[in-house]
């Protein structure tokens, strides 16, 4: 139906459409944050901003709720002395959306915001999956911060950058992660997850180990990349077409698989790079863990 | 861009950089968004990009070239927000229309749908370049220099994006739908 003169004419037309957009709000929060924002004189480039914990002082707040729908973890400051005194706890009836959250103005205080600005402090926080699975966790130390359904920490992707994600389960497994091709996990236990992690094409499996989580019996699958992968890393789908991908070609999977009341709960862990400190410190989150 | 602003900016002077800030901020969130197709992406994105170009200035070495380079700052971003883009993100499904659209509305209607789907099936990579070229309007040697690519790669990937973006609007598929959240 389309020339190439047509389809241009109507991207052009549709890239034109609902051009309002307006970055005051954003603006105010990044000229508030430039106090706190040194410049970098280093003569080495900078891949990415490294005050990674000065953004995470607003993308807190902003993605907090997002974070909640997204991957099914809802955090909350535990204690009401912490982080400046806790912000009022989100109504149970808060339902996943995707409508974006104003960014809060770093003046604002963390009663106003109704969360906990700044990164995750080395306390403990309660978590509660999407399927109802309520744990608690403590990063052990101020270097984690929270993202959109992540704790992350570090700057990406150097390695001292890793997140976890905590997700009820992984359903399926790449046969074609480049073409986001993807199988059903052929059943429930956590051996047959196990099983098929070590069939991705284009990742290497460690043999799995047994591990604890909170008092379950877990076991624990390590994947690294294969070299040369033959697709960039944000197009190598783990878990099926918009799934995870690993975060740079040196990243180390760690997959901690345990079973609560019957189902797979699954903490996926991603390490950039080699860092015995960082490496550390996900093994401890992980040993915090604990089924509320 | 005026290229004394950049120079104090990257001297530590905070006023230029505001003013700099000012004048960049509304476009880069509007091309942050058009990579993204997401708002509240975009605003990460934007946000991040943002702090980047203050922190990173002084390692700028030609104070001409600000405009590409914070584009490619932005870029960057949209990169690292676009990891977000996942299996969690609301799903969209294609349900009956209850209203009927009127004939003249379809074609645009049923067009920007099939737009969104393809230009959502494509990567970063190309989105970049499709609104770099269209939306900014900038030649593709810029859109090059920008993404730090050679000019044949901006070509072929403009036009694998625009390939596919052609076989998305010509989609048999044109049933008179509307693409609900669930």
């Amino acid at each position: 139906m389309s020339t190439d003169l047509d389809a241009t004419r109507i991207v052009r037309s549709w890239l034109r459409t609902d051009e309002h957009e307006s970055a005051d709000r954003l603006l105010d929060n990044v000229l508030a944050l430039l106090d706190a924002t040194p410049q970098h004189r280093a003569p080495w480039p900078v891949r990415r901003f490294a005050h990674m914990n000065s953004y995470a002082k607003l993308a807190v707040a902003a993605v907090a709720v997002v974070a909640v729908a997204l991957v099914g973890i809802n955090l909350l400051p535990r204690s009401s002395s912490s982080v400046g005194g806790a912000g009022p706890a989100p109504s149970p009836s808060a339902s996943p959306s995707a409508t974006p959250t104003p960014l809060p103005s770093p003046s604002q205080s963390p009663a106003s915001a109704g969360w906990p600005i700044g990164t995750l402090l080395d306390q403990r926080y309660p978590a509660t999956t999407s399927s109802g699975v309520s744990i608690s966790f403590q990063p052990p130390s101020k270097k984690w911060y929270t993202r959109q359904y992540s704790i992350e920490t570090g700057q990406f992707p150097t390695a001292s950058y890793a997140w976890i994600v905590f997700t009820d389960d992984i359903g399926e497994v790449a046969t074609d992660p480049c073409h986001g091709k993807s199988m059903p996990v052929d059943g429930s236990s956590i051996d047959d997850l196990v099983a098929a992690l070590a069939t991705i094409p284009g990742m290497t499996a460690k043999k799995p180990v047994g591990a604890d989580v909170g008092g379950h019996p877990a076991k624990v699958v390590e994947l690294t990349v294969d070299p040369d992968p033959p697709c960039p890393m944000n197009q190598f789908w783990l878990y099926g077409q918009t799934s995870l991908y690993p975060n740079t070609v040196d990243s180390t999977l760690k997959l901690w698989i345990t079973e609560v009341a019957g189902k797979r709960f699954v903490i996926h862990t991603d390490q950039a790079g080699d860092n015995p400190q960082v490496e550390h410190e996900i093994q401890q989150i992980v040993d915090s863990i604990q089924f509320e | 861009m005026d290229t004394d602003l950049v120079v104090r900016a990257q001297r530590g002077d905070k006023a230029a950089y505001a003013r700099i800030a000012t004048e960049i901020a509304d476009r880069h969130l509007a091309v942050a968004r058009r990579i993204l197709r997401d708002l509240d992406l975009a605003e990460d994105a934007t946000q991040q990009a943002l702090l980047s170009v203050w922190q990173d200035l002084p390692q700028l070495r030609d104070p001409a070239r600000f405009e590409a380079w914070s584009y490619r700052l932005l870029v960057r971003a949209c990169y690292s927000e676009s990891r977000k883009q996942r299996r969690w993100a609301p799903n969209l499904r294609l349900l009956p229309s209850d209203e009927a659209i009127a004939a003249d509305d379809l074609s645009s209607v049923v067009d920007r749908d099939q737009l969104e789907r393809g230009f959502r099936h494509l990567s970063i990579d190309h989105r970049a370049v499709v609104v770099l070229h269209h939306y900014l309007d900038l030649p593709l040697d810029r859109v090059a220099e920008i993404l730090g690519i050679p000019v044949g790669t901006a070509h072929s990937r403009l036009h694998h994006a625009m390939r596919g973006l052609r076989a998305a609007l010509d989609a048999d598929a044109r049933s008179p739908v509307q693409e609900v959240a669930r």
